[in-house]
């Protein structure tokens, strides 16, 4: 019996690995190139009306450092560059599918907010998604997402100009660059399908309180950090989001904020990715507008 | 669209230790030994196709008598992932039937889990009440109803933790040889709890719990020659 568990013992300390899930919790695609508009397998569609001028279309390579950990990412600028230090920006942190061109139809669509090209809109790609070198990671999120406001802030964007929106997996970086900024502080956060956290996720799928710690060192964790979040908050989330439930998911994230404003839209009959489209692009726009242009 | 995550699979892969095949049916007869190796876990559909969580698991049991059975499981997967997780129980008789080589057995157990990243620990306590039949000492079938029991008042971000208990049904075929034998089981877990939007499709043949596949190889290490 004794060699039996000194056997077990050997075994466990032998085959006890440091395997992680992290890398596999993005469903990042990597591209030679983006294909915008020609891509036919977007988050939702698109209409004529929100088409973009090609002048106004600027493809952007910013350098991200992630301590240490440098990658060059891709972007684009929807807007006049130069109008920078005078308009407002959405600096537009998408979700985990695919890449920029998934999300392309929702950045225009916010390109044209109240009147085409009203608001300039920033998206990236993150490390490790479209053309952006490197591999996701959690940090590399933030840094990357911050890379993008160095840029804008060169190019005269000030705090008080400066929204940002997440949707999904986006929802991590805009939460914690409002909760702890790094270059600049976003005046106003809109977060659309937010997910509590990895221990939230975990707590659905098995139905029993078990620690995300057993599969991730992931520590994004948006229902605590936005109790850091100080900023007027707007929250989107579709009531039949099959993926990260409203009630789990995004209740938690609404109730959680403390700051001096915030608005919720539940939208009936929406799905984790099709908000925009079953609210209606007017409404879906009228309520980001109003959100953006409240006093 | 509805995209699901490779990591979603994953991270359920460990999420769902709990739901590991029934252990021993039959207490072994006193001194006896046996070693089993159990592989599969929830089914899910991910790319449209249908698969088992990799989950896999080895047991020891040992008869201490007749009628008692102790027994240990080491979680292969979880230890890979740097989660040491065992259950360790007995299994015993309720009723027996000698002629017709039927019995009842209960097997209460303790599931223990901490992982090495930041030492969370978590205990569940487990009881399965299992029915079988054995045909000319090589094919057992069973039937076995089983609980966890979620011991925690509260989930995430100090959320009330409203299920305390999921029961699981399984049925099972072993084939018993002298000294090696191997089962499949079919398990319904949680069948009272909904699996409607998580980030995983389970298999299920309703909008609640998950079913199970299970494939069992156990050794005998010293076996008794007049079972």
């Amino acid at each position: 019996m004794n060699k039996l568990l000194l056997s077990i013992g050997a075994f466990s300390i032998a085959f006890s690995s440091c395997l992680r899930l992290d890398p596999f919790m993005y469903s990042n695609t990597p591209s030679e190139s983006y294909l915008l508009d020609a891509f036919e397998d977007g988050e939702i569609t698109s209409e004529d009306r929100f088409l973009i001028a090609d002048s106004l279309i600027n493809h952007l390579q910013l350098v991200s450092d992630d301590a240490g950990n440098v990658a060059t990412i891709h972007a684009f600028y929807i807007g006049d560059e130069s109008r920078i230090a005078t308009d407002t920006i959405i600096l537009y942190c998408h979700g985990n599918a695919g890449n920029i061109d998934n999300y392309w139809n929702r950045a225009k669509l916010l390109a044209n907010l109240g009147s085409k090209n009203r608001f300039g809109v920033l998206i990236m790609d993150y490390r490790g998604f479209g053309m952006s070198e490197g591999a996701p990671t959690e940090s590399g999120l933030y840094a990357d997402v911050d890379a993008c406001m160095v840029w804008l802030k060169d190019k005269g964007l000030t705090n008080d100009r400066l929204v940002i929106y997440g949707f999904s997996l986006g929802t991590a970086p805009a939460t914690e660059l409002s909760a702890y900024p790094r270059t600049l502080t976003p005046s106003k956060l809109i977060l659309e399908a937010p997910f509590a956290s990895t221990q939230v996720m975990t707590d659905d799928a098995s139905g029993i309180h078990l620690p995300a710690t057993n599969f991730t060192n992931n520590k994004v964790n948006n229902a605590d950090k936005i109790k850091d979040v100080k900023q007027p908050f707007c929250w989107f989330h579709g009531i039949a989001d099959d993926f990260l439930s409203m009630k789990a998911h995004g209740e938690v994230v609404y109730k959680n904020y403390d700051g001096p404003y915030r608005e919720a839209h539940r939208v009936e009959s929406a799905g984790h990715s099709d908000l925009p489209l079953i609210m209606g692009y007017d409404a879906y726009s009228e309520a980001v507008l109003a959100f953006i242009t409240r006093n | 669209m509805k995209k699901l995550l490779l990591g979603c699979v994953c991270a359920m892969a460990i999420a769902s230790f709990s739901c590991n095949s029934t252990r021993t049916i039959v207490p072994l007869q006193k001194g006896e030994h046996k070693v089993d190796f159990t592989f599969g876990g929830p089914g899910i559909v991910q790319f449209g196709a249908p698969m088992p969580l990799p989950l896999s698991s080895i047991n020891y049991n040992y008869g201490i008598s007749d009628k008692y059975t102790l027994r240990g499981s080491l979680h292969a997967t979880a230890l890979l992932f740097g989660v040491f997780q065992s259950d360790l129980g007995y299994t015993s008789y309720i009723f027996k039937q000698t002629e017709k080589d039927w019995g009842i057995t209960y097997s209460p157990t303790l599931n223990l889990m901490a992982n090495r990243w930041e030492g969370d620990f978590r205990m569940y306590p487990q009881i399965d009440l299992n029915i079988y039949k054995r045909f000319n000492q090589k094919h057992l079938l069973y039937g076995s109803i089983s609980s966890w029991f979620a011991l925690m008042q509260e989930k995430g971000h100090a959320e009330p933790q409203n299920q305390h208990i999921l029961p699981a049904l399984a049925f099972g075929y072993t084939k018993m040889n002298e000294k090696w034998q191997w089962g499949f089981e079919a398990k319904y877990i949680a069948p009272f709890t909904s699996n409607q939007d998580i980030v995983l499709n389970y298999i299920s043949p309703s909008n609640h719990g998950a079913m199970g596949f299970y494939f069992t190889l156990s050794r005998k290490l010293n076996y008794s020659n007049n079972e």
